[in-house]
């Protein structure tokens, strides 16, 4: 595994981090950022260990900072957080190709990243996969009934007890008031967009994991909820879903993020497989996206 | 800000270099050694501030991650105090090559302060020698980073995985030596070179810092222990994730640009 810095964008002012297998490469580059202000090396180091993961199992990645974070300078000119963040991510790919030809981009976005990456995936052909690492979600009929078991779950109320236990030590870190919720809260996507966007990258031949922790478990139960969520789809192989109730939602535990990492990997290989085959038919067809498309889900 | 990688080509750190915003820069260079894994997402932000600063103020500045850690190779399983302490004498080099020029000077925050004191202990020579909050004792550092792990775990409201990971501490996995060697860290009976000049510079009153204050007065280095309060990775709450301290690097900018003038 080798690792270069990348700088990118208007003047070179973006930092990014590009990490290769000397093996054999998958026709895709995983693309990680920033998680609200965490740079671009993840909490607890996530971005950093799933690169180090896929790159061993032959997938290429880039972690880099959005403009004004982390490494990454700001942009002078005019627009948003959401606008440069756009730009940026476009410029990434443009970066990644330069260095290793590579024209084909599959996103991974935990929380607020997914706000960008999700827009992203659902406008950019080169989108080839989309992992959200709990991102959007919405309560099924399956939802509301599996939620209705946790009031037996006994270790529930231990967990209560002992924070009713510490309860002055948890105020003096975390406050007593909700500050919490003003702060992370996000507007959702309508259902109906985030269905009608989801089917559209399904339909242009795209995979999506959705990921989702024990930290998002008040909107996400189950790995079923997803399918729940999308209704009946033609195109659920092209779907997956990973229920990870045991890890937080910034994945402190090393453990978890290992076993998010082995997913990720073993997700990727399957669609870097996909992605081969649309590979021949690409150059079968002169190496034309919208050929492509429509031969895979023919 | 030019970044990039050094040291050992099989496990190299990554380095952030801040070249001087006015042209030909003054010819003094300050190396930056960032705080432990464990609290490195909470000062990565004032570190970048802080290098970006010490730039514009035309002082060739440069960061890197500790090895195993941030964006550097490896992990902590191979991370050891010592090889940290080796980090900052290639960190040096680095600068050195970078920036043309032979004076240069250290700040340090947290463990990083420790580490830094340990390498100019050891040979590094610098102009000024700058320890932000050190640990001076390893011990009580160890007890401050397991009662924060507890901290946060009690906000969980579903099952976590981490009871059964022992080693772990505020997401890392820890190894048995380097918690050991951590917690004999003891400022305060190690030997400490002969750096010319300290700055000792804490968010709070400290008398463990007082009394390395002491031993590097004794040790004929021209000493200050100055106490500004700030933010500090050791009394943060919940939405102190990123921290920002300002009157503290505030302060080593103005300082170290004032050595140089």
């Amino acid at each position: 595994m080798t690792e270069r810095t990348v700088a990118f964008g208007p003047d070179d002012r973006l930092s990014g981090i590009l990490t290769l297998s000397p093996q054999e490469r998958a026709p895709f580059v995983v693309l990680l950022s920033n998680t609200g202000m965490h740079h671009r090396v993840g909490p607890y180091r996530l971005n950093v260990e799933l690169a180090q993961a896929l790159a061993h199992a032959g997938i290429p990645v880039f972690r880099y900072d959005r403009s004004g974070m982390g490494d990454s300078e700001a942009r002078t000119t005019p627009g948003s957080d959401h606008e440069h963040a756009l730009l940026d991510a476009h410029d990434a790919m443009a970066a990644v190709t330069a260095a290793v030809g590579i024209t084909r981009f599959v996103l991974v976005a935990l929380c607020s990243g997914v706000d960008i990456y999700h827009e992203i995936a659902r406008d950019d052909v080169r989108v080839v996969g989309y992992v959200p690492i709990d991102g959007h979600a919405y309560p099924t009929a399956g939802f509301v009934r599996r939620r209705r078991q946790r009031f037996l779950d006994v270790a529930r109320y231990r967990r209560w007890l002992g924070r009713l236990r510490h309860r002055q030590q948890h105020a003096a870190f975390f406050g007593t008031d909700s500050h919490a919720a003003a702060v992370f809260a996000r507007a959702a996507l309508p259902l109906a967009q985030w269905r009608a966007d989801l089917l559209g990258m399904a339909a242009r031949g795209a995979h999506v994991l959705a990921v989702n922790t024990g930290g998002a478990d008040s909107q996400w139960n189950a790995a079923d909820q997803l399918l729940e969520s999308l209704a009946p789809t033609e195109q659920a192989a092209q779907f997956g879903a990973i229920h990870m109730p045991q890890a937080d939602h910034l994945f402190a535990a090393p453990a978890q993020r290992a076993q998010l990492a082995t997913h990720l990997v073993s997700w990727a290989q399957r669609v870097a497989a996909a992605q081969g085959e649309s590979t021949m038919v690409d150059t079968l067809n002169g190496g034309s996206d919208t050929v492509t498309r429509l031969l895979l889900t023919a | 800000m030019l970044t990039g990688f050094f040291g050992d080509r099989e496990a190299p750190c990554y380095r952030a270099y801040h070249p001087p915003a006015v042209a030909g820069g003054r010819l003094r260079a300050v190396l930056l050694c960032h705080v432990g894994p464990e609290e490195y997402r909470h000062t990565q932000w004032a570190y970048r501030q802080l290098a970006g600063r010490l730039a514009d103020a035309g002082v060739h500045a440069m960061r890197f991650d500790w090895s195993g850690t941030g964006d550097s190779a490896g992990d902590l399983s191979t991370a050891s105090l010592d090889r940290w302490t080796d980090d900052v004498a290639t960190a040096a080099a680095e600068l050195r090559d970078l920036a043309g020029v032979t004076r240069l000077s250290l700040v340090g925050m947290r463990l990083g302060a420790t580490i830094a004191a340990r390498a100019v202990a050891r040979g590094v020579r610098v102009q000024e020698l700058v320890l932000w909050d050190p640990v001076v004792s390893g011990q009580p550092y160890l007890e401050e980073l397991e009662a924060m792990h507890t901290r946060i775990r009690l906000d969980y409201s579903y099952p976590i995985s981490q009871d059964s990971e022992p080693d772990v501490l505020l997401g890392y996995r820890v190894p048995d030596a380097l918690r050991s060697a951590t917690a004999a860290i003891d400022l305060t009976v190690e030997p400490l070179g002969s750096p010319s000049r300290v700055w000792i510079v804490t968010s709070q009153a400290s008398s463990d810092a007082e009394q390395l204050a002491t031993r590097y007065l004794a040790a004929g280095a021209q000493t200050e222990h100055t106490v500004l309060p700030d933010a500090s990775p050791s009394r943060r709450t919940w939405n102190q994730d990123t921290l920002l301290p300002r009157a503290i690097p505030g302060a080593i900018v103005a300082r170290l640009t004032r050595a140089t003038a």
